[in-house]
């Protein structure tokens, strides 16, 4: 890029206090005070001119990381440089007096975006203009839909001379119409030379409008470039966060546990992609901390969603074993049947309950391994199984009552 | 909404310096301050029915009941010289100074979206506040000292000083909300506290009576009050005569200074306590 930077951040680091800051000794002992890390060693450079996407899941620390960029957290570690005037406001319509027509509130949100209130009044017809409502702006804010307000709060901040914008889950707001006239207006001042930050949960607004993107994720970058680029790094953490919820500790006993998994082939990258019809081949060493009754280790094929494709009958660790202990080396082979996409194989251990309640059993915290099967695009199918198909042109005379259609 | 108008220098990377209790420029504060603080006085009076005129009442009939219950029921004040008179500006002193501190302590809380989700000076808040609760209290003290002078209260040289008295009512109030606001935000407890000292400071202030009357025994106490100055000489300064001012009320004037030296050191400590506090409030509302 040869655009001069806009935006600089390096190395930010952001902790918020957590606990109570009570006086009562007994509250301070319950909930002791401590750091909450959000951001951690962050560090990106925004171009003049871009529009840039930041996305990640909840509490990815997004929000977090644009109030640094405005000024409105401390920033306990690193350094931010920006270069030009920032909207000073991160969220449409911040400030809004519900009380008040929608030309006072132009005037008041105006002068708090950095103009003059003598610049806010005169370009209060334009702003409300570019809002379409006209037909409204005596109408007290608080009769306003949300839409409405929405749309107030962008015409706004398209009239303040920003030179950085930033703004926050921008398109949670308006109908379509009006998501498509922002998108065309900010893609309009990145062209003007206006540099645009957007944060969004939503993979879609920051693909429809920005130029580059980064993924936050456990506090620190996961991934940054092309908007699709980022995109799929957002898939999969997103599918790391069900796998783990589908297969993880949740009501798991700590009396077993899968120590090592693998795939056999040592080769293998961390997300293989399999070719399709290639057998799934892996390994594990399960750990057995106190004996269990006829324990069995089960495998699963689960989807990217951590939804249950395949579950593989239970195989005992020692067959009529009345109290197992120690450790096990397990080797599985799989036949593969998926189509192409993306798929995890997991792996635990069960102890059965005695008299054969589901509720009863022991489980073990279980481990995933994600792979992706590589073929030929096919049409949505989840499996893979053979078919054949043949076609040969229809007589009239034949007795089309033989086979069943009518 | 061209790229022309943007100048390179102007584009020049700075360090982002996070909030503060200031902002950039003073122009700005200057802007940011008169309009929130028109606003909100437009919004709590012209709006409603019947708009300033609430503003008046409340002192206003504060003032009646207190004044048939202490003059006619308990037969209080008599020997007091223009007892009514006085009452009258006094309570709209205090009711002031009652609102003033009461809203400028929820000023940063009650924004809360303004301040966690802009960048903005953050004193303009309790500021502006004070300032609607200044501009209440100058109508207020315009129609009450028509009422005064129709009550029969005759204009005295000394009444030149009462400006400077109500402002430094002003400044006192105001000190206390920006000590007010940043503690309410960290602890939601300040407001139970205050209502409790405010009741106090009600009393423990010659309001509705005259530091004479005050026995030696509790007097030390009032005297310590920083509130106690200013309406001690509100007093003198309104109707003269045998009525004591501040010095001859405390006795000597290193004992008048003491709540008066009170008063600035809360000032300060109020300021400084804000100035320290405000960069971290966004993040403990």
């Amino acid at each position: 890029m040869s655009a001069p930077l806009s935006i600089e951040v390096r190395g930010v680091s952001k902790s918020f206090a957590t606990g109570t800051t009570s006086w009562v000794p007994l509250k301070r002992l319950r909930h002791p005070a401590g750091r909450l890390s959000v951001l951690e060693d962050i560090s990106f450079d925004v171009h003049r001119g871009e529009v840039f996407g930041i996305v990640g899941p909840n509490g990815a620390g997004k929000s977090t990381l644009l109030k640094l960029i405005a000024g409105i957290y401390q920033i306990d570690d690193g350094r931010i440089r920006v270069g030009g005037r920032i909207a000073p406001l991160i969220e449409l319509g911040v400030g809004f007096r519900s009380e008040l027509p929608a030309r006072e509130n132009i005037l008041l949100n105006g002068v708090m975006m950095g103009l003059t209130p003598a610049e806010a009044k005169r370009r209060a017809d334009s702003v409300i203009e570019f809002a379409e409502l006209e037909r409204f702006k005596d109408l007290k804010l608080k009769n306003y839909s949300s839409g409405m307000r929405g749309r107030l709060g962008f015409s706004i901040m398209t009239h303040v001379n920003a030179d950085v914008l930033l703004v926050d889950e921008i398109m949670a707001v308006g109908d379509k119409a009006f998501r498509d006239k922002c998108r065309d207006v900010i893609a309009g001042m990145g062209a003007a030379g206006r540099t645009v930050v957007l944060v969004s949960h939503d993979m879609g607004s920051i693909n429809r409008n920005c130029d580059r993107a980064l993924l936050l994720h456990g506090h620190k970058i996961e991934r940054m470039g092309s908007p699709e680029e980022v995109a799929n790094g957002y898939l999969a953490v997103n599918s790391r966060r069900r796998l783990t919820a589908a297969v993880g500790g949740d009501g798991a006993s700590d009396s077993a546990e899968v120590v090592a998994f693998g795939f056999a082939d040592e080769g293998l990258e961390a997300e293989p992609t399999l070719s399709s019809r290639s057998p799934i081949d892996v390994e594990a060493v399960v750990e057995l901390r106190r004996p269990l009754q006829s324990p069995v280790v089960q495998f699963t094929i689960l989807d990217s969603g951590g939804r249950a494709l395949f579950v593989a009958p239970p195989r005992p660790l020692q067959p009529g074993g009345d109290r197992v202990s120690g450790r096990f080396r397990v080797s599985a082979r799989i036949e593969n049947r998926l189509a192409s996409g993306r798929f995890a194989v997991a792996c635990r251990v069960i102890e059965p309950s005695i008299d054969g309640e589901e509720g009863g059993a022991v489980r073990s915290p279980g481990r995933w391994l994600a792979f992706a099967i590589d073929g030929a695009d096919q049409l949505g199918s989840v499996i893979s199984v053979d078919s054949e198909i043949t076609v040969e042109p229809a007589k009239a005379e034949i007795d089309v009552a033989g086979i069943g259609v009518k | 909404m061209s790229a022309t108008g943007i100048s390179e220098s102007s584009l020049e990377l700075r360090e982002v310096t996070g909030p503060s209790a200031f902002g950039t420029t003073a122009k700005r504060f200057r802007e940011l301050l008169w309009l929130s603080a028109s606003t909100d006085f437009r919004m709590r009076y012209i709006d409603t029915v019947l708009g300033y005129v609430w503003a008046l009442a409340r002192p206003l009939v504060t003032f009646g009941i207190i004044f048939l219950f202490l003059r006619h029921i308990l037969g209080f004040g008599g020997k007091i010289p223009y007892f009514a008179e006085v009452l009258m500006i006094n309570i709209i002193l205090f009711q002031f100074f009652q609102e003033a501190t009461n809203q400028g302590m929820r000023a940063l809380a009650s924004r809360e979206g303004l301040v966690r989700k802009t960048k903005f000076p953050r004193m303009v808040l309790p500021l502006s506040t004070s300032l609607t609760a200044t501009i209440t209290l100058m109508l207020n003290l315009v129609v009450g000292f028509v009422l005064v002078l129709i009550m029969g209260l005759t204009p005295r040289p000394s009444w030149l000083l009462i400006p400077v008295l109500v402002a430094a009512l002003v400044i006192l109030a105001t000190a206390l909300s920006l000590l007010l606001s940043v503690a309410f935000v960290r602890l939601r407890d300040v407001a139970q506290i205050w209502t409790v000292i405010s009741r106090a400071l009600f009393w423990g202030t010659p309001i509705l009576y005259s530091i004479q009357t005050v026995p030696e025994s509790v007097r030390s106490f009032v005297m310590l009050n920083p509130l106690t100055p200013i309406f001690v000489e509100v007093r003198w300064a309104l109707v003269g005569g045998t009525t004591p001012d501040m010095v001859e009320a405390a006795g000597s004037v290193p004992e008048a200074l003491i709540p008066v030296v009170l008063s600035l050191f809360l000032c300060v400590f109020s300021f400084w306590y804000f100035v320290r506090g405000a960069p971290a409030v966004a993040e403990a509302l």
